[in-house]
């Protein structure tokens, strides 16, 4: 099953851990099945949040709407990073 | 693991703070690393460890890439500015920053690699406001951008390149400061 790295400032909103093993086929399923196992990642929805989404540390730049066919592999290591803004 | 919400304390050791201090002069200097933004902004990541209620910081790191121009982040960003950025003589198109998020990814594997934990991110402010002639607090717009970061957000005051001041704010707001302390002993 895939496994996701939380980066850690956002370790609180999955009791600390610093992965996760989430079952997905796809990128869309696993991170809506994250989000649903682990409420708290929920602010990623807010529009203060960029979501970018590496697998095996490549950087995905496909659209959010396309995540349900980026099919995923077993042993995939997915990363998540709120890129940091300020003023 | 305390929250960072109930943190009383960060421990800033003087090397780190003057790692800092130095970032924001060379900036200000115009002297730009190989691969950096030409931007007169200072920003980076401050990492450490944490024993119960205090912070210790253990090494800050230097952000180089600014994507605040690029699709799909200048966008929000100049939304962001339009909506909450407190009008100055540096035009909204100029100011804001945001990081290259394979630079922070590649900072984050680093830190975990050496088992610390990134607690905070830091920038400077170098005009004074006529309202706020120090700027060592946090803006509306820092407010609002670090909401949900789990972060503090150190604010470097660069008003008086002499006499720097750090702070620092959990998610970027003035009411959650918790105070930065640099060991006596490390200042010699």
């Amino acid at each position: 099953m895939p496994k996701i790295i939380i980066p850690s400032p956002l370790r609180k909103y999955a009791n600390n851990q610093r992965e996760v093993i989430i079952d997905g086929d796809s990128l869309k399923e696993t991170i809506e099945r994250l989000f649903h196992q682990y409420p708290g990642f929920e602010i990623m929805n807010d529009d203060s949040a960029f979501l970018s989404i590496f697998i095996n540390s490549r950087l995905i730049r496909t659209d959010i709407e396309k995540w349900d066919q980026l099919s995923l592999n077993s042993d995939d290591e997915i990363t998540l990073i709120i890129p940091i803004a300020g003023g | 693991m305390i929250a960072f919400e109930q943190i009383t304390e960060i421990i800033l050791p003087y090397l780190n703070w003057q790692d800092i201090v130095e970032h924001c002069k060379r900036k200000l200097a115009g002297n730009y690393l190989h691969g950096e933004s030409r931007v007169r902004k200072a920003y980076g990541l401050v990492a450490g460890t944490q024993d119960e209620h205090i912070l210790n910081v253990k090494r800050t790191l230097q952000i180089k890439k600014n994507v605040r121009d690029k699709e799909p982040y200048k966008t929000y960003m100049d939304r962001m500015m339009e909506q909450y950025a407190v009008p100055s003589k540096t035009s909204l198109d100029r100011r804001g920053w945001i990081t290259d998020p394979e630079e922070l990814k590649e900072y984050y594997d680093k830190c975990d690699q050496e088992r610390l934990i990134v607690f905070g991110t830091y920038h400077m402010h170098i005009v004074p406001w006529e309202h706020d002639p120090i700027r060592d607090t946090p803006t509306l717009l820092d407010t609002i951008l670090a909401r949900n970061s789990n972060l503090f957000s150190f604010i470097v005051s660069m008003v008086d390149v002499t006499r720097p001041r750090i702070r620092a704010f959990y998610e970027g707001s003035g009411e959650n400061e918790v105070p930065v302390v640099i060991p006596s002993t490390d200042k010699g």
